[in-house]
């Protein structure tokens, strides 16, 4: 008896803590039910919307002044706050959640309503779209898996199986770190991926490597450009039997491309490391999506270790307000040598033989630079980056102050 | 409206404001001490090519000669050496009848031999002026020594030479006579050290660039503490390449893409910062390098102005 007893008086606790957390008169009649059916008087069209599909729930209580000042507000909609700062004010849990290294760009913005809909939705979550479609908007289907063959999961849409839409510790915005995600569905104990490998052990092997997890042309998803030795099965190359990669690190790879030790030995050395083979920092040594066997895109390689760079110039700081195109094109290597260079910023050559070799025009006809245009400031000859930031600057045309006069009166203090 | 028929409520808001904008500046000032620390520091001088010698083309390394008071610049992309005199007045040039090739450091020992980093031929190479002699130094001795890919350099009191390794991200320790003693290194290292001192208490103290953090050895190569963070807070480093320490054991550190020096005491606490990105003279544009002398004068390698700044504090 004791026993009910005591479950009686939980079950009324809950009960009364219920009705305070959730006061159903509120709900049905109260003030702010007064307020939101004053709203849709003139909004008829938000009050079908939230209560024939998944409403917002201030919406669906009629709350509209937790997100809308009635009256006046500094922003569009009457909104009373812009952005994701509207939506942490109630989502305070996720708040916390997103601060993660990797953050999805329009969460990053505070663009919640990117994919989510403020009143209501047809689909879970809010979400503007179906959830197996709604990557799709912005990652565009021919883009991400334009190859033969597609993972399974994509081919359904089902993004989120590997990523998370909001952050993620890791690259990628993978769900979990990137050497566990694919043994969530592939075993490495499965006896046909282990023949498949040779009796590899696949145990903490970073299946990312060697395999595309959207799609390829080739079987397995192996990625598309083979190094040349293993395309040929000629392990032995560079593995001793064992399958322990032969001495002398770099020098291992220098042995077959000589040329490329030269490239190091110049004034700005890009070499690097101190896990071993420096070469495979950047590069991969098996198979790669990318030119010259590369490890990933070029911004993904780079940014890796110039972090600084990559917030500056991927962050939303008015000061990098117009970037350079090739940004769009994620190519810094169509400016920066990656080895080394003689020239300043791992140029490929001087800083203005290094702009004109795209824009051919300003090359010939612009104001003097050279070696005869001395810059009184530093009383070095001018460049083109002397007036123009490539990396990105606050002025239109990347120039690194205002054209009208400032620029200008850096140097001609005298003349203005 | 003329100027002096202003109305008197005119003039009293103008007043007005501008003290206001005083208190503002007062009160950020006392907020963001910035400029009371860059205003501690003064500029005693300039290294720039000239008519007689052309243009310096990427200066990389500096070292101050105490017992010659004479300064050794390494003028990279020119080949060459330069000497100038402690009041930073040029003197010589030196270029091994053309045999230099890109050299990118430079250390100056007791036996009054130079070492110099060439990164065309991969090698540090002894310039023996009195014994007439250059000769490569070598590593064949230090583990992996076919791999060693040469940069900084520095000397303890001794006369030992600590080189960086950049390929293996250490530092390989030599003796006078060239003799390979050991590496020093740390476990985890994102890319490993760019930057080493010695300090007068023979303490080495080492810069990781992509770690963003200070490492300080003992003499024996025990680490003894490690400080610092990549970051964008103002005692945080963006990408710190070069360090030096002063006679007090105060930290300079440079950072290339904040064009500023930080300064740290021994403890590894922040203590202020000086200049900021620029062309004029006292600013920086991607500095490279930094040394400091016994008279505390602070050089600073303006690697893309192309000349070295010399500042002193106040």
């Amino acid at each position: 008896m004791k026993i009910y007893r005591y479950y009686c008086i939980i079950l009324l606790t809950m009960l009364m803590g219920g009705i305070l957390v959730f006061p159903l008169e509120e709900v049905s009649s109260g003030e702010k039910v007064k307020g939101g059916q004053v709203c849709m008087e003139c909004h008829p069209e938000v009050r079908k919307e939230v209560f024939s599909q998944n409403g917002h729930r201030p919406a669906e209580r009629g709350n509209c002044v937790e997100c809308h000042n009635p009256h006046t507000a500094k922003h569009d909609n009457l909104l009373s706050e812009i952005g994701g700062r509207l939506c942490y004010r109630c989502h305070k849990k996720e708040k916390k959640e997103f601060a993660r290294e990797h953050v999805h760009l329009p969460v990053g913005k505070g663009e919640c309503t990117k994919c989510h809909r403020p009143h209501s939705s047809i689909n879970k979550s809010l979400l503007i779209e179906n959830r197996n479609k709604i990557c799709f908007s912005c990652h565009p289907q021919e883009k991400i898996f334009s190859r033969k063959n597609i993972h399974s999961p994509l081919k359904k849409g089902n993004c989120m199986k590997c990523h998370d839409p909001h952050a993620s510790d890791g690259e990628f915005l993978l769900a979990k770190d990137g050497k566990k995600i694919c043994i969530s569905c592939h075993s490495v104990k499965d006896p046909n991926l282990v023949k498949s490998h040779n009796n590899y052990q696949l145990k903490g092997a970073d299946c990312l490597g060697c395999h595309n997890p959207h799609s390829s042309n080739n079987k397995s998803l192996v990625r598309e450009f083979f190094h040349k030795p293993f395309a040929a099965g000629k392990c032995n190359s560079c593995h001793l039997s064992s399958g322990i990669i032969k001495k002398g690190d770099k020098e291992l790879c220098f042995s077959c491309h000589p040329e490329v030790k030269k490239e190091f030995q110049k004034v700005f050395s890009h070499i690097r490391g101190v896990k071993g083979n420096v070469c495979l920092e950047c590069h991969n040594s098996h198979v790669s999506d990318e030119h010259a066997l590369k490890k990933a895109r070029d911004d993904r390689i780079c940014f890796s270790c110039h972090s600084d760079t990559k917030k500056r110039v991927m962050g939303t700081s008015p000061e990098y307000k117009y970037k350079h195109p090739k940004f769009e094109e994620f190519k810094c290597t169509s400016c920066h040598q990656a080895h080394g260079s003689d020239y300043r910023l791992l140029l490929s050559s001087d800083e203005n033989s290094s702009c004109g070799n795209c824009h051919e025009a300003q090359g010939k006809f612009t104001h003097p630079i050279g070696k005869e245009s001395i810059d009184p400031r530093s009383k070095r000859g001018m460049t083109c980056i002397t007036c123009h930031n490539p990396m990105g600057a606050i002025e239109e045309f990347a120039l690194r102050f205002g054209r009208k006069k400032e620029l200008c009166t850096q140097c001609h203090r005298h003349n203005m | 409206m003329d100027k002096e028929n202003k109305p008197l409520y005119k003039r009293i808001i103008v007043i007005t404001n501008t003290l206001l904008l005083i208190l503002f500046a007062g009160v950020l000032q006392l907020i963001y001490p910035v400029s009371q620390a860059r205003g501690e520091w003064e500029l005693v001088g300039t290294i720039y090519g000239d008519d007689l010698i052309g243009p310096l083309n990427q200066p990389s390394g500096i070292f101050f000669d105490e017992e010659k008071q004479r300064v050794y610049l390494a003028d990279t992309r020119n080949n060459r050496l330069l000497s100038y005199g402690s009041n930073f007045e040029f003197l010589s040039e030196f270029s091994a009848e053309g045999k230099l090739e890109l050299p990118t450091c430079i250390v100056r020992d007791s036996k009054k031999r130079l070492i110099v980093t060439e990164s065309k031929k991969n090698q540090v190479t002894i310039i023996d002026i009195i014994g007439k002699k250059i000769y490569p130094l070598d590593f064949s001795h230090a583990p992996q020594g076919g791999d060693v890919i040469p940069g900084n350099l520095a000397l303890d009191g001794g006369d030992n030479l600590y080189l960086i390794d950049r390929a293996g991200g250490k530092i390989l320790v030599f003796d006078n006579q060239g003799k390979y003693l050991r590496a020093i290194k740390t476990e985890g290292g994102l890319g490993g050290f760019n930057d080493v001192r010695v300090g007068a208490k023979g303490n080495v103290y080492a810069l990781d660039t992509l770690q963003g953090k200070v490492y300080v050895f003992d003499k024996k190569g025990k680490l003894l503490f490690q400080f610092g963070k990549r970051g964008e807070k103002r005692r945080e480093f963006e990408f710190p390449v070069s360090l030096a320490v002063d006679r007090r054991g105060l930290i300079y550190v440079v950072d290339q893409h904040k064009n500023m020096v930080l300064i740290f005491n021994g403890d590894g606490e922040f203590q202020g910062e000086f200049s900021e990105f620029g062309w004029r003279e006292g600013r920086l544009n991607f500095p490279s390098y930094i040394f400091i002398d016994r008279s505390q004068r602070i050089y600073v390698v303006d690697r893309d102005n192309d000349r070295v700044q010399i500042f002193k504090r106040l």
